[in-house]
């Protein structure tokens, strides 16, 4: 046992006044009497109580001694053993990842409260000489305090903890935790957390770090996948992907509820065998999208996996021009292209018209140049100075070959199929690459799609009022693939994060920053780069918005303060013309979401003390009873 | 100020304390005077009430406004000397300005991970990047160390010498500055300030993180992160920062690709552009204009024909320091009809089956054996590879095993037809090709093939030390294998002199030739004129019918009659192949002996070839590895793959190789005499074919009439390559610092989504590691893996798909990865040092003197009082004893 302040002994020097005060002899008192005789008398009979008032003094004076030692060394302060090693670095990495908010059936107590009770026991624990930080390992590494020897600093730290929707990191954390101490002998990492040792394989068991398990296991139900597309084939159509998974050793079931925005979309009832697996795509129609959120009728360990949410991505509506020719009615071209979803048609036969981001359709006409954006000609006649010339009407106009390879003849099948009015299309190489996709039996290309950076033109050669094409069910699949192919819809989507994981999102807006609007109305700057918003790792589930900045007039970057009705990115989106995407974020997570902790025996023994109190409190204990024990024995006169 | 008391628990015990004390105050037998006695009690219950106060461990908080500076200081490679000492003037500002207010200071160096805190500030005059800077004096530096120490707060810490880094310490330390982590360098800073202090963070630093979330960091943090840009680099330099293009493009459809210059100065330069190997656009086109910043270049392309392309941007004639980053390059990939690559040693005579193949819609690309692919983005352009009479001896080691890796692990087929220089002809016997191949190329010699003597004349002077006579021993002891029972070999090693290492005898004992081989050690000199005049002695007398003499050397033998003896050789039937090792072997005189021997001649630049060539002499010498009697194929075992050709009219071929199947190949077709024809087999992820006759005039002349000659090859060509049907993929691979994720799209025929399909990822790195992740399906028809990509070169990926309905699909991508991100030249990233600087609460770009510039924050000092307590306790107890020895009242 070593003294943390061995110059405090010098307090000992107090014995010396008091032994001093018990050599004088005190001064007796002058009491005149009137005889000595009984005096005499009683004087003799108590000659051996003298003896024993003479010990009764010295033991009075021990006494007063060892209260006056226990007190200089405690002022010494004295180190345990486990103090002794003084210096030591303790980093406490107390994991708050979604798990940590699974509630224990029999405490009711989150797993989290009890590592922060764990946490907040060692730090009561620590040591003049000893240096404690913490650091949090949900969703992101989190240095919550540096390293400090001031324990009520660190406890206060450790009860702000707030629980987080993300994975856990426990193994960035412990690195962080090495970076921060470097003395190896020195360092002392504690990890609080309910993952076990074996689960992280990949940690390696060490000196230097002891494991602490917090939680039992519990069975728990989760939406580990949750992601939403836009169909590639069907307009308005979308597909999701949910996966359920069974995280205990018994069967379950349960029914899993979708809903878009607020409209019901499906009921599923799942059932799930001991560590089941349930995976299906289910496939919806929606023009506007909006948030799908899944949610899992169960009562289980963790509710924050329960709920799941996707945004599908609205569908806008596509403005097309047909441009028809004088006399030109094209009325099967009209019928069909009003029957696709998705299509706002004008109809003008003005040929300088043309569609502002959409498609212009030049039916039996041709403009005097190119319109800007994608086209598609009905063609009957060459095109405007240097794009496509047409060969000579062919005799018997039968589709011999077709290109199979082609989004724009998927589902179509046009081989034996006259085309009346067909003619060679020869395109011109400055217009840009040319793929033939329908040719007669001479040779003579009848459709063909040339890609331009302007936008892609789609021509063919016939005449649809004549000719066998329109009344054929393929003339429709046809028209919907092209309106796929001219705007590029191949499935996309907005995909949904997880929670704790950096990443980027496209960022089609003009502003050069964008701001990112939390479920409860807070914002935070995002930095974009190259159309890209970079998504620093996020704490909490739900739906978040990405806005531009501008667009948020009323808002200030400080927190909403609450007099105002606190909007949610999702209001924000659809009340206002705000220009930005919603995010949905969700936990998605397996490691996360299985709560069974494989019973392994806890850590032998921590290597910090387990909240004992140091010397100094047991010695002044000590003097405290000696102090009153010492009042009663002198009151009693057992003691001088 | 404020108190605090951590263990107000123990509060209670004063009641029953003090109540102790009336009691026996009242109770008293005590006869001092009841005021004294009074007294005695009230100072008893102060001393107690101390004690407890002090056990109850009471912490004054002291509200001080002492700051903690830490400042993280960039150190890693993208910042050079000048951006050093304008941190060092920095620094020594701020100290001073700090000892000036009593405000704390810290130093964190960081690169890729923050390095060990430090109380004094000595820039690292021995860091590895400096030593090629001008040397430093010894004593300017002690000068300098200890006048910072001297304005530093705290003491300096024993300062350790750092030891000597070993080699691989060394690599570790420059692969440790190869990269910049805000976010570790701010996490480590925050948690070294104490909460008594009043915390800030100095970050100095370029801006141009590789890795970590300096925002996220900062904004968690707490701490108000100021921010100190330092200069990028000043030397002139220009760099090729990339080459943009997608991953993957459809046939005929136009693309950008990209080529992204940085360059800190404005200067002009030529951006040069390769698609493979050829040059776009005008090789004589003037300099560009390059800004200081960013350039991008656009340049539009689009793939017709091809698989693969790669993209290679070059930059030349800049004024410019750095030269090694002037090149990068993408891999772009398009869909379409397959392609073969066929190798022939004659590419004339290709042209019947180029023809034949054209017809059945797969396009070949004809080269000959030097244009092997030497790199596995340009064979991963091509679904199969042919081997048409390609001899070992034209492929490196590495091109044997790039082709090894593209049929293993990348799931591509190779077809090895027969010829003069095929098989064991060709010197694969123990190669890596014929491990992939379905038949081996050692065989049973038949008992009426000529026997063989052969001397083996081996260089082993002191020049051939090392893994060159290890090589040669190799050679020696894989040509005694390949011979025959009835064959005799003999090995005679010379340096200055010449030694008999193994007498001629017959092979079939092996065991001692080979170990009297492997006692040849390297030393002396270099004299051939003997060994010669040895061998042509040994075989004079041998009774083989065919004799033959392979000699090897190394280096300029001293003079002799070489010429002589092997006219002499020629005269007795001998023959006499020569093999010059490596260059400055007198290459002229050997090729001069192997003329006059009636031999062969080759000369080898690596060394590693020299067993493909003593295999191939060996065999060739033999005479026994070629059947040229005219035969009918036979089909041994019915195969789907060969539905609708009719074999039984199939005209005859001429020839063949002799082989031996491998035990679980399958044996499709075999000549009349049983020999392997046609033989395939499964090897890893893809296939290989041996066809032992070939596909040309000399055996297949007849065939090459017959009408089913396209539809055969091109049935089998089509069963060995890679199906890379890339209908409906859409696979997408992105680089993000030192990961690299693929994310594959995929729909069927109809346009439907694939799901729950069993996805597998092969990657191969830069030195030709390979690596199996299996991809997790995200979303509807999306499947992604993330790998690390850390090394500098080509990555490659092979996509395996099993889907439900039983089919499956392969797709191969690449990405190239240039030079590490730490050297990239980007412009300073001020912009995310100023969003640290804001969402921290700090300042960027603050001047020095500014530093300890006071704001409203305080932190809480905290003092333990107890020992004062207990001390006050100690002195009153002495007035407690006073009242008790002496009777005051």
């Amino acid at each position: 046992m070593s003294l943390a302040s061995p110059e405090r002994l010098m307090w000992l020097w107090i014995a010396v006044p008091i032994i001093v005060l018990y050599i004088l002899k005190t001064r007796l008192r002058r009491q005149p009497v009137a005889t000595l005789l009984f005096w005499d008398q009683i004087f003799e009979e108590k000659r051996q109580r003298s003896l024993w008032q003479n010990l009764r003094r010295w033991l009075s004076l021990l006494l007063q001694l060892i209260f006056v030692s226990l007190l200089a060394f405690a002022l010494a302060d004295p180190l345990w053993r486990w103090q002794a090693d003084s210096g030591q670095e303790v980093i406490l990495v107390v994991d708050n990842s979604a798990s940590m908010q699974a509630v224990e059936p029999e405490t009711g107590q989150t797993r989290l409260q009890l590592a922060v009770d764990r946490a907040a026991s060692l730090a009561r624990g620590l040591r003049q000489g000893d240096q404690m930080a913490l650091v949090t390992a949900g969703t992101t590494v989190r240095v919550v305090v540096g390293m400090s020897d001031f324990a009520p600093a660190i406890e206060e730290a450790i009860h702000s903890i707030q629980p987080t929707d993300g994975p856990t990191q426990i193994k960035d954390a412990i690195e962080a935790a090495r970076r921060l101490a470097d003395e190896e002998e020195r360092r002392r990492i504690v990890v609080i957390t309910d993952t076990t040792l074996d689960e992280q394989s990949d940690i390696e068991s060490a000196e230097d770090l002891s494991w602490e398990s917090v939680g039992t296991s519990q069975t728990n139900l989760a939406i580990t996948t949750f992601q939403v597309r836009r169909s590639s084939v069907d307009p308005i159509g979308y597909a999701l992907l949910v996966e359920v998974r069974n995280f205990s050793d018994e069967p379950s079931s349960t029914r899993l509820k979708l809903t878009l925005g607020d409209d019901l979309v499906d009921v599923v009832p799942i059932k799930l065998e001991a560590d089941g697996v349930w995976q299906t795509t289910i496939e919806g129609t929606s023009r506007e999208g909006g948030v799908l959120t899944a949610s899992l009728d169960a009562t289980d360990g963790l509710s924050v996996d329960n709920t799941a949410r996707a945004v599908v991505p609205a569908r806008p509506f596509v403005p097309v021009t047909l441009v028809t020719g004088p006399d030109d009615q094209s009325f099967y071209l009209r019928t069909v292209l009003e029957s696709i979803p998705l299509i706002k048609l004008t109809v003008v036969n003005d040929t300088e018209q043309t569609a502002e981001n959409g498609l212009t359709i030049y039916s039996g006409t041709v403009p005097t140049e190119l319109p800007p954006g994608p086209a598609l000609f009905i063609a009957r006649d060459e095109g405007p100075p240097g794009t496509w010339k047409l060969g000579s009407e062919i005799d018997t106009p039968i589709v011999a070959k077709q290109d199979k390879e082609s989004p724009l003849l998927r589902h179509v099948q046009l081989q034996n199929v006259m085309l009346a009015g067909g003619r060679d299309i020869e395109v011109d190489e400055s217009l840009g690459e040319a793929i033939t996709l329908l040719e007669t039996a001479d040779n003579s290309r009848v459709l063909v799609s040339v890609e331009r950076e302007a936008g892609r033109i789609l021509i063919l050669s016939a005449n649809l009022d004549d000719s066998d094409l329109p009344l054929r069910i393929a003339f429709p699949v046809m028209m919907t693939n092209a309106m796929n192919w001219f705007f590029r819809q191949t499935g996309d989507m907005n995909p949904a994060l997880h929670t704790g994981l950096a990443t980027t999102v496209p960022w089609d807006f003009d502003a050069a920053s964008a701001v990112l609007m939390s479920p409860d109305g807070n914002v935070r700057n995002i930095s974009v780069a190259r159309d890209r918003a970079a998504i620093s790792p996020i704490g909490k589930a739900g739906v978040y918005g990405l806005f531009s900045p501008e667009s948020l007039p009323k808002l200030d970057m400080a927190p909403q303060s609450e007099e105002l009705p606190i909007k949610t990115p999702e209001e924000w989106k659809l009340a206002e013309e705000v220009p930005g995407e919603l995010l949905a974020v969700n936990l998605c997570s397996a490691d996360e979401s299985d709560l069974r902790v494989a019973q392994q025996p806890n850590e032998t023994t921590s290597l910090v003390s387990r909240g004992g109190a140091p010397a100094w409190f047991y010695l002044v204990m000590l003097a405290v009873a000696l102090v009153i024990g010492e009042w009663a024995l002198f009151h009693r006169r057992v003691v001088a | 100020m404020m108190l605090q008391w951590t263990q107000l628990q123990w509060a209670w015990l004063w009641i029953p304390a003090i109540l102790w004390l009336v009691i026996f105050h009242l109770r008293t037998l005590s006869d001092f005077p009841p005021r004294q006695r009074f007294v005695s009690l009230l100072i008893r219950g102060i001393v107690l009430t101390l004690l407890i106060m002090a056990i109850c461990g009471p912490v004054m908080l002291r509200s001080t406004s002492k700051k903690m500076i830490v400042f993280a200081i960039d150190q890693s490679e993208s910042i050079d000397e000048a951006a050093r000492e304008t941190a060092d003037e920095y620094l020594e500002q701020a100290i001073g300005q700090a000892k000036k207010d009593n405000a704390e200071v810290r130093f964190l160096p960081f690169d890729s991970t923050p390095r060990q805190l430090q109380s004094n500030w000595a820039n690292q005059e021995n860091s590895p990047a400096d030593t090629n800077n001008e040397p430093t004096s010894a004593d300017v530096a002690e000068e300098e160390t200890e006048d910072v120490s001297a304005d530093s707060i705290a003491p300096g810490e024993d300062e350790v010498p750092a030891p000597v880094p070993s080699p691989s310490e060394a690599d570790a330390e420059e692969a440790k500055r190869m990269g910049t982590d805000l976010a570790a360098a701010i996490q480590t800073a925050v948690a070294s300030i104490p909460p008594s202090r009043v915390p800030r963070i100095v970050l100095m630093s370029d801006g141009n993180p590789t890795n970590g979330d300096g925002i996220a960091a900062a904004t968690d943090a707490g701490v108000p992160v100021w921010t100190v840009p330092l200069p990028t680099r000043s030397e002139p330099e220009v760099q090729m920062a990339a080459v943009e293009a997608p991953t993957q493009v459809r046939q005929g459809e136009p693309f950008f690709v990209e080529v992204v210059v940085s360059s800190n100065r404005d200067t002009e330069g030529h951006v040069d552009l390769y698609r493979g190997d050829i040059q776009i656009g005008d090789v004589e086109a003037p300099p560009v204009k390059i800004k200081k910043g960013e350039n991008r270049f656009r340049f539009q392309q689009t793939l017709l024909g091809q698989r693969q392309e790669t993209f290679a941007a070059r930059l030349r004639d800049c004024d410019d320091t750095l030269l090694d980053n002037n090149e990068a390059e993408a891999i772009v990939y398009a869909s379409g009809k397959p392609r073969v690559l066929l190798i022939d040693s004659d590419p004339d005579e290709t042209d019947s089956l180029r023809w034949a193949l054209d017809e059945q819609s797969i396009d070949v690309d004809v080269r000959p054996p030097e244009g092997i692919p030497s790199d596995l983005s340009e064979m991963q352009g091509y679904e199969c590879l042919i081997l048409s009479n390609v001899p070992a001896t034209s492929m490196t080691m590495r091109q044997m095993d790039l082709i090894g890796i593209y049929v293993q692990d990348l799931g591509g087929g190779l077809i090895m037809l027969g010829g003069d220089q095929a098989f064991g002809l060709g010197g694969y016997y123990r190669t890596q090709i014929e491990e992939i191949l379905p038949v081996r190329s050692n065989f049973e010699k038949e008992r009426e093939k000529p026997s063989l003597a052969m001397m083996l004349v081996i260089d082993k002077s002191g020049s051939m030390g090392g893994q060159k006579i290890e090589l040669a021993k190799d050679a020696a002891q894989a040509a005694v294998e390949l011979l025959g029972p009835k064959d005799a070999i003999g090995v005679i090693a010379f340096d200055g002199d010449s030694y008999t290492v193994s007498e001629l005898r017959p092979t079939s004992d092996r065991g001692a030739i080979t170990d009297a081989i492997s006692t040849i050690e390297a030393s002396g000199g270099t004299n051939m004129y003997p060994a010669m005049a040895d061998a042509y002695e040994a075989l004079i007398g041998a009774t083989a019918k065919l004799k033959h003499v392979i000699l090897m050397t190394d280096g300029v033998s001293s003079p002799g009659d070489f010429q002589g003896v092997a006219g002499d050789m020629s005269a007795s039937r001998i023959t006499l192949s020569t093999v010059a090792l490596g260059q400055g072997s007198s290459e002229d005189l050997l090729e001069e002996l192997a003329q006059i021997g009636g031999g062969r001649y080759y000369f080898c630049d690596d060394p590693q070839s020299v067993p493909q060539v003593f295999a191939k002499e060996t065999v060739e010498a033999s005479k026994s590895a070629i059947n040229e009697l005219p035969f009918v194929p036979q089909l041994v075992r019915p195969t789907s793959v060969l539905d609708g050709i009719e074999l039984d009219l199939s005209p005859l071929l001429l020839g063949y190789v002799v082989t031996r199947p491998k035990p679980t190949a399958e044996f499709i077709l075999a000549s009349e005499s049983g020999d392997p024809l046609l033989v395939w087999w499964r090897y890893g992820l893809g296939m290989s074919v041996a066809f032992t006759s070939d596909a040309k005039n000399r055996w297949a002349g007849e065939w090459m009439t017959w009408p089913d000659f396209g539809t055969f090859w091109a049935q089998i060509i089509r069963h060995a390559m890679r199906k890379d049907d890339n209908r409906g993929v859409f696979v997408e691979v992105e680089r993000d610092g030192n990961r690299t994720r693929v994310v594959m799209d995929a729909v069927d025929d109809n346009g439907r989504f694939i799901d729950e399909a069993e996805t597998r990822l092969t990657v191969i790195d830069p030195r030709l590691k390979n690596e199996k992740i299996a991809m997790r399906q995200t979303a509807p028809g999306r499947y992604e893996a993330s790998v690390e990509t850390l090394r500098r070169g080509a990555y490659h990926f092979d996509i395996a798909t099993n889907r439900m309905d039983g089919t499956s699909q392969r797709s191969s991508r690449g990405i190239a990865v240039g030079y590490p991100d730490e050297l990239r030249l980007l412009p300073r990233g001020d912009e995310l040092l100023r969003q640290i600087a804001s969402v921290s609460g700090g300042r960027y770009d603050a001047p020095a003197t500014s530093i300890t510039e006071d704001d409203d924050r305080t932190a809480r000092d905290p003092v333990p009082i107890w020992p004062w307590l207990l001390m006050a306790g100690l002195v009153l107890f002495i007035a407690d004893v006073a009242f008790r020895r002496v009777e005051m009242l």
